[in-house]
């Protein structure tokens, strides 16, 4: 984006035509149609949404404008807001304060308050690795790969409501109708796999998060950059993948070259139409994407060491496990971001909470620990953890004061929080930033979603200042209009 | 040199200096002005470069418009204001957001500077900021010298869009048949000058399909194709074009453009994304003002101001619904700006939708590429600051029929509820007396009279005659709107033990008391886990609302005696939560006495007296007074199975509830407020001044939401004829003359008809406004009648048809193409208006709500087989068929919809349960049109699908299918047909327009 950027125009601004040429690499649609017969060439195309011009596929691979370390991202997205000072954040002068009620400021669901009644960490912390990581006993198997890792205890974000802050998390935005990061991953690098969607959108077997498709929508942009929900478990890993009538493949491959006879004739005398070519070869890839789309979640293939590696065997681990084996498995196949949810529905079906803090986070730290270790460790021994970047975090962290007179559980905190990245270039065994003692709030270092929305970005290749997409007369930016520095204290 | 430095800026700094030295009195303003350079050079100028440059003024980009890099950038400042106080150097705005003294100015942001560079920069500022002008960068020029487009001056001023359409000569034309309709003469003209030609007329088969999908959506019949085609009379296509914008189909199908450019919705969008109860109703306006041919300049004044106009009425009301189709945050974090953001939604899509203008952009600071500046954009949010906040529930809910029905239905529900607390009190004596005497008779049922069963846990807010009470927050005095949510701040409220009343009130415990109209009550208690019951009980005198965690779960009218209790289950359902919760009520009393106390128990049952009386009533009772019992009991049932209907219709519409005043906010924020402003239009339109007239006031209302109104139906307004007028264009050629539609600023397109577009804004006018004059005005021109074949010449000339040598073809959009399959299977449901519809979504699409099972609605056959327009819309959930057809972003105003074609949508054409269906229902109708004949099967299906006889080849192809199937695979001719069909439906020329 940045080199093609032209010099000469008002405010840096492109005019609608440009940036609709440069988008699609200048090609009229004479040119197109010279080009639909080359191998290669995906068979989808958009017409901009001005109606007419066209558009030359969206998800072509492109190469991004800069030096990249990570071609892939994997978030793993830990719905409901995890306590940072009950997982990776030691906090030891917490401890002693359990019960004794203290002058903090928070802001959670419960609105805003100054003081409260500590709850003491309900875990204790263990060094872990080279660096000496304290890690909570949550996460024992975690807690061996600290020295991969670079911990960002410093986090903020604008809400501490989930529906927003998720929003947020996902879009850099608390307003609803932004473009979630995968679509901007999607529209600046295209996709390597013709087969497979190129992000992947994995639920919770409770429901999907808050606000549901929201939180990966392509937003403003042609709904080809949105997340496409995948089940890990289903025999249909994509919705209509299988005939509804079971169609069996002949049948279906009778069908399609009969409809390309009829397409054909349709087209004869409309071959300047390319968007009718499209359609003739995207049954195509429809056919194609029914058979890779199920061979990428045949788990059996995979030796019995790897699936015990992920906690396939055990039915605690099962679910998130085969999540994070097929994530890699797309990695491995070209998808280019995978979004994996801890958690969904309300209340303690997530990380979210404010019942029994002790109870909430044993269940989902268990249920996701050995998966998460398993992903980081396989990936790592197969040389592909370099190049692909790995997300830990919730919307927001949690309080140190107890939300209610009685009970362990905690309200919102979106004043500080952890959030954790490895792979990708990132460098391993660092913790950047930390909460003040209590926890309650950033104290070194804050930084805001969007510098992590900025340091993916970087790491793919892009200046994050730079990415843009033209929408109601601004360049629209994950990071935003006032822009974002990558955390570069994380950069390998 | 050095000298000569010296020199110049003191001629910069003369006045500066001067004053500074009156007003700092300190040293530094007493330097030389070399050694000010010096200092500069020295101390200010790495500090400046290290820091700032980079976002002000070393990059082409700059950042709040702040350049560092020269003097007069420092002094002039940025968006934020003036970055130095030259009387006051201390208040300087620059030293403010140097020292993070504002939460919403830190700079730089990522690290506050060190004390000691501060204390540099303070004593630079205190010297009149000095710079050494041989290290100043300045910005480019404006290229060529052209003047800038983002104000207003000569250039902005005779910009096609902004001056306004002239009135339009037709240009002359050499062909007669080209001269009959202006549109063609305009179209013709263009082209000849290129040395163009226009395509030959469509075929008629052609031509029927174009018309019926353009106006209705929907396909003609085989019968009624083959009557067009049959009508040799000169007017067989203009009897056509009348009856189609006769039928109701064309409101269902323009009104759901409109639906698009008003990001007309169901649900607010946030967290559970609730439902907007009765917004359909803004929707089956629109339609109907399509089908009534509802002038335009009415239609403009309905939507933004139908409750204040002087013959205002139902419809016109309900059409303010526009006001609140946006998204909300029902729990946003900040609620000051959550405001703001509600009411700029409103603005950009009525910028956009109505005006071509997007005002929305001149929020933060003035537009950057069009003359709107950050006063215009406030000035224009002036009309909407009264406008009440949006809510859940029937907050939004206005009466839009007679008014003296409201009160009716009120007087007869309070009738209702006062009869039904009679008939309780005679009746609880008798069960009391009852329990209490079973339970001596028949200690083995362990019955307990009165009190619940169970443990005292149950209680989670225990009720008045639980112990000494509990301690609730209360207030006498009306609080917030959102008093009732969880995240509200109840802190300045009073605590008192419950209940509240007056003292004295028999058969309740008074320990709080309350003399007042009205009380507010609030109180947290926490659940670990999410009981299977809850039962509300509450003792009121009178009129009682009771809210769960924000939500609305029971009403109560009138007084009672004694506790009633209600389940209350299902109400809290969606809203109960983990750890805390909150219980509000809301009391009111007209007349006598007061008293309102409430309680909450889980998972109590009640002993089922009915059922124990009809067990062993006779034995405890006798017969006598179980027949009372029963009769009361009797009586009771009837009472409540009465319904008191309310004729009242509401419909969610605007409403205004305070005069509010309005600033220019800096950076768009609502802790930074600028200067005041009232309405006014945006400066480059030339508009007078907005002016509200005193008659103009309604109720609460000024009426200035009236004077918009009228001002942006005027035939005056330079934008609004034309930006109207393209749409119709858009939609019947499938591109605007103006192709960005909602935007006719500098960074919109051009448009490639500028006189043939003012003509038809013209043509609007004086028709009176009426679109289906002009609907018939574009097809009846040749133009519209174009073959859209294409041919090299043209190809190579014009390739993106700029000049119309040809008509576009066009994908079907999501909704023709599901309501077509419908039509073709014979299922289509033409009924029209009401509540919307849900169709059978995908179990695997309702797992991605966060409610898997809540998120969607179940209807019957006949109703999931009704038009598309009609299907619910959830922002949270797309209806996945129509999604994966380019359908419209509901969050923002969609003004041309995306065509993409990519594998998941072919998936859904080949493998849906809704395609796989609808291939059986086509199979089974063409069998039933040509039984035990598969050719005559085939040829019926293909005519019905592409509104051709097919060829020979054409059916040989299908038959040679259906027999593959049937002999290779082994397959029923039932369902080889069904693939047929399935096929058919997947044709390009089925889902293509020619």
């Amino acid at each position: 984006m940045k080199n093609n950027r032209p010099k000469n125009t008002f405010c840096g601004q492109l005019n609608r035509r440009e940036y609709l040429h440069q988008v699609g690499g200048g090609f009229t649609s004479l040119a197109l149609t010279g080009l639909l017969g080359a191998e290669g060439f995906i068979g989808s195309q958009t017409v901009a949404a001005d109606g007419k011009t066209p558009w030359q596929n969206p998800l072509a691979p492109k190469d991004p404008p800069l030096p990249a370390k990570a071609k892939n991202v994997i978030f793993l997205f830990m719905y409901g807001g995890p306590s940072h000072m009950d997982t990776f954040e030691y906090k030891p002068e917490l401890y002693p304060l359990d019960g004794k009620t203290i002058k903090v400021n928070t802001f959670g669901r419960g609105g805003k308050k100054a003081g409260g009644r500590v709850v003491g960490p309900k875990w204790k912390f263990k060094q872990y690795g080279q660096c000496g990581k304290h890690v909570s006993d949550l996460f024992p198997n975690i807690g061996k790969h600290v020295d991969k890792i670079s911990f960002l205890h410093s986090m903020t974000a604008d809400s501490p409501i989930h529906g927003s802050a998720m929003l947020m998390m996902n879009s850099g935005s608390l307003l609803s109708g932004r473009p979630s990061m995968g679509s901007w991953v999607n529209y600046g690098l295209g996709s390597d796999n013709e087969n497979l969607p190129g992000y992947v959108v994995m639920l919770d077997p409770t429901g999907g998060p808050i606000s549901g498709a929201k939180n990966w929508t392509s937003g403003y942009m042609p709904a080809a950059y949105q997340g496409v929900v995948m089940n890990a478990s289903g025999s249909t890993p994509i919705l209509d993948l299988k005939n509804a009538r079971n169609m069996s493949r002949e049948q279906q491959r009778m069908l399609i070259d009969k409809l390309n006879k009829y397409n054909s004739r349709h087209l004869s005398d409309r071959v300047d139409n390319t968007a009718l070519s499209a359609r003739i070869s995207s049954y195509e890839l429809a056919y194609k994407m029914q058979m890779s789309a199920p061979e990428a979640v045949d788990f059996d293939s995979e030796p019995e060491h790897v699936q015990r590696l992920y906690g396939l065997d055990q039915d605690r681990t099962k679910d998130f496990g085969k999540k994070c084996l097929l994530a890699r498995r797309l990695v491995e196949r070209g998808v280019r971001f995978i979004q994996i949810y801890s958690g969904g529905n309300h209340n303690d079906a997530n990380w979210d909470a404010h019942g029994d803090l002790e109870k909430n986070h044993n269940y989902h730290a268990g249920n996701t620990d050995k998966p998460i270790a398993g992903l980081l460790e396989d990936l790592q021994q197969r040389g592909m953890l370099d190049e692909t970047l790995i997300i830990w975090g919730g919307e927001f962290g949690r309080q140190p004061t107890a939300e209610y007179a009685k009970g362990t559980g905690r309200d919102h905190n979106s004043y500080g929080f952890t959030t954790w990245m490895a792979g990708g270039g990132i460098k391993g065994g660092v913790s950047v930033g930390q909460t003040d003692e209590l926890g309650s709030a950033a104290v070194e270092k804050p930084f805001h979603v969007k510098h992590m929305h900025a340091t993916v970005l970087k790491q793919l290749g892009f200046d994050p200042n730079e990415l843009s997409y033209f929408y109601r007369g601004l360049e629209q930016r994950l990071v935003g209009v006032e822009g974002a520095e990558p955390i570069h204290e994380i950069i390998a | 040199m050095g000298r000569r430095i010296s020199t110049l800026l003191w001629v910069k700094l003369a006045g500066a200096v001067a004053v500074g030295s009156v007003f700092t009195g300190g040293n530094a303003a007493e330097l030389s002005d070399a050694a000010k350079v010096e200092f500069f050079d020295n101390k200010i100028y790495p500090i400046l470069k290290e820091n700032c440059f980079k976002c002000h003024g070393g990059r082409e980009r700059i950042k709040g418009e702040f350049r560092l890099t020269n003097r007069s950038g420092v002094v002039k400042g940025g968006e934020s204001g003036a970055a130095i106080n030259l009387n006051k150097p201390e208040e300087s705005l620059f030293l403010a957001m140097l020292t993070w003294k504002d939460e919403n100015h830190e700079m730089p942001p990522d690290e506050k500077l060190p004390d000691a560079q501060l204390a540099l920069l303070t004593e630079w500022v205190k010297m009149g900021a000095p710079y050494n002008p041989a290290k100043e960068i300045h910005g480019k020029e404006e290229p060529n010298g052209e003047l800038a487009t983002n104000k207003i001056n000569e250039r902005t001023k005779n910009a096609w869009a902004f001056k306004g359409a002239k009135p339009t000569v037709l240009p002359e034309v050499d062909d007669a048949e080209w001269r009959k309709n202006g549109i063609d003469a305009f179209v013709h003209a263009g082209l000849a000058k290129n040395g163009m030609k226009p395509n030959g007329q469509a075929s008629k088969a052609v031509l029927i399909r174009r018309a019926y999908y353009d106006i209705t959506g929907l396909p003609p019949t085989i019968e009624e194709v083959e009557a067009f085609i049959a009508d040799k009379s000169p007017d067989a296509f203009e009897k056509v074009v009348d009856k189609l914008l006769a039928s109701d189909q064309y409101g269902e199908r323009w009104g759901r453009h409109w639906l698009d450019l008003v990001r007309f919705a169901e649900t607010n969008g946030y967290e559970r994304d609730s439902r907007k109860d009765l917004i359909w109703k803004y929707r089956d306006y629109i339609i109907r003002a399509f089908n009534e041919d509802k002038p335009y300049d009415r239609f403009i004044k309905e939507q933004l101001a139908g409750d204040l106009l002087p013959d205002r009425d139902g419809d016109s009301i309900t059409a303010t619904g526009f006001y609140r189709l946006g998204i909300w945050d029902d729990e946003p974090a900040d609620r000051e700006l959550a405001r703001y953001e509600y009411l700029d939604d409103i603005l950009r899509t009525t910028g956009e939708t109505f005006l071509g203008m997007t005002i929305g952009c001149a929020r933060c600071h003035d537009h950057k590429i069009d003359p709107i500046s950050q006063r215009d954009y406030y000035s224009m949010l002036s009309f909407f600051s009264d406008i009440s906040g949006h809510g859940k529930g029937n907050r939004n809910h206005v009466a839009i029929s007679d008014p003296s029905e409201k009160a009716a239905y009120e007087k007869a529900l309070k009738e209702k509820q006062n009869h039904e607390n009679e008939l309780q009190a005679k009746i609880e004596p008798i069960e009391k007396e009852f329990i209490e005497g079973l339970a001596k008779r028949r200690p083995e049922l362990k019955l307990q009279s009165g009190q619940a069963k169970g443990n005292q846990n149950a209680w989670v807010v225990p009720d008045a005659n639980r112990g000494k009470g509990i301690v609730w927050e209360f207030t006498f005095d009306k609080p917030a709107d959102n008093w009732f949510e969880i995240a509200f701040d109840d802190s300045k409220w009073r605590k008192g033990r419950s209940g509240f009343g007056s003292p004295g009130t028999p058969g309740a415990k008074v320990r709080t008391p309350w003399h007042s109209k009205e009380i507010w009550l609030r109180r947290d208690f926490r659940f670990d886990t999410i009981p299977a019951k809850l039962t509300l009980k509450i003792h009121h005198d009178e009129d009682a609302e009771v809210y769960l965690n924000g939500k609305l779960i029971k009403s109560f009218m009138g007084h009672r005696s004694n506790y009633t209790e209600v389940d209350v289950t299902k109400q809290c359902l969606d809203v109960l939560q983990t750890g805390r919760n909150t219980l509000a009520i809301h009391c009111k009393q007209t007349s006598g006495g007061q008293y309102i106390d409430a309680g909450l128990v889980v998972d109590q049952s009640k002993p089922p007296v009915p059922v124990l009386a009809r067990l062993y009533g006779k034995e405890v009772f006798g017969e006598a007074k179980l027949k009372e019992y029963n009769q009361l009991q009797d009586e009771l049932a009837k009472i409540q199975a009465t319904k008191v209907t309310l004729k009242t219709e509401y419909a969610m519409a605007v409403g205004e509830d305070s005069r509010r005043k309005m600033w220019i906010l800096r950076r768009g924020m609502p802790a930074l407020k600028g200067e005041e402003v009232g309405p006014a239009f945006p400066e480059i339109l030339a508009a007078p001044a907005a002016h509200v007239p005193n008659e103009y006031t309604v109720d609460k209302a000024t009426g200035k939401r009236r004077v918009l109104a009228e001002w942006v139906a005027s035939p005056e307004n330079p934008m609004t004829a034309r930006v109207m007028a393209n749409r119709l264009w858009q939609h019947h050629f499938g591109r605007g003359i103006v192709r960005s539609s909602n935007n006719f600023g500098f960074i919109g397109e051009k448009p490639t008809h500028p006189e043939l577009l003012n003509w038809l804004a013209n043509e609007l006018v004086v028709g009176d406004w009426k679109l289906k004059r002009l609907h018939k005005l574009i097809m009846m021109s040749k133009t519209y009648q174009m073959s859209s074949r294409g041919n090299e010449a043209a190809l190579a000339k014009d390739p993106n048809n700029d000049f119309i040598w040809r008509y576009d073809m066009r994908r079907l959009s999501a909704e023709e193409i599901r309501d077509s399959i419908l039509n073709l299977t014979g299922k289509l449901n033409l009924k029209m208006g009401g509540p919307s519809i849900y169709t059978e979504v995908p179990r695997d699409v309702l797992a991605t709500a966060s409610r898997p099972g809540g998120a969607w609605g179940n209807s019957s056959e006949e109703d999931r087989n009704r038009r598309s327009v009609y299907i619910f819309v959830k922002r949270s959930l797309h209806e996945p068929f129509l999604s994966a057809f380019d359908w419209a972003d509901t969050d923002n105003t969609c003004d041309v919809r995306f065509v993409t074609t990519v594998p998941t949508q072919t998936l859904t054409l080949l493998n849906s349960k809704f395609l796989n269906d609808s291939a059986e229902s086509l199979a089974k109708h063409v069998a039933k049109v040509a039984p035990d004949d598969t050719e005559a099967q085939i040829r019926h299906a293909l005519q019905k699908a592409t509104h051709r006889k097919p060829t020979d080849v054409e059916v040989k192809d299908g038959l040679e299918l259906v027999n593959d199937l049937k002999g290779k695979t082994k397959t029923s001719e039932e369902d080889a047909m069904q693939r047929f069909c399935l096929l058919v439906l997947n044709l390009n020329e089925f889902l293509y327009l020619d």
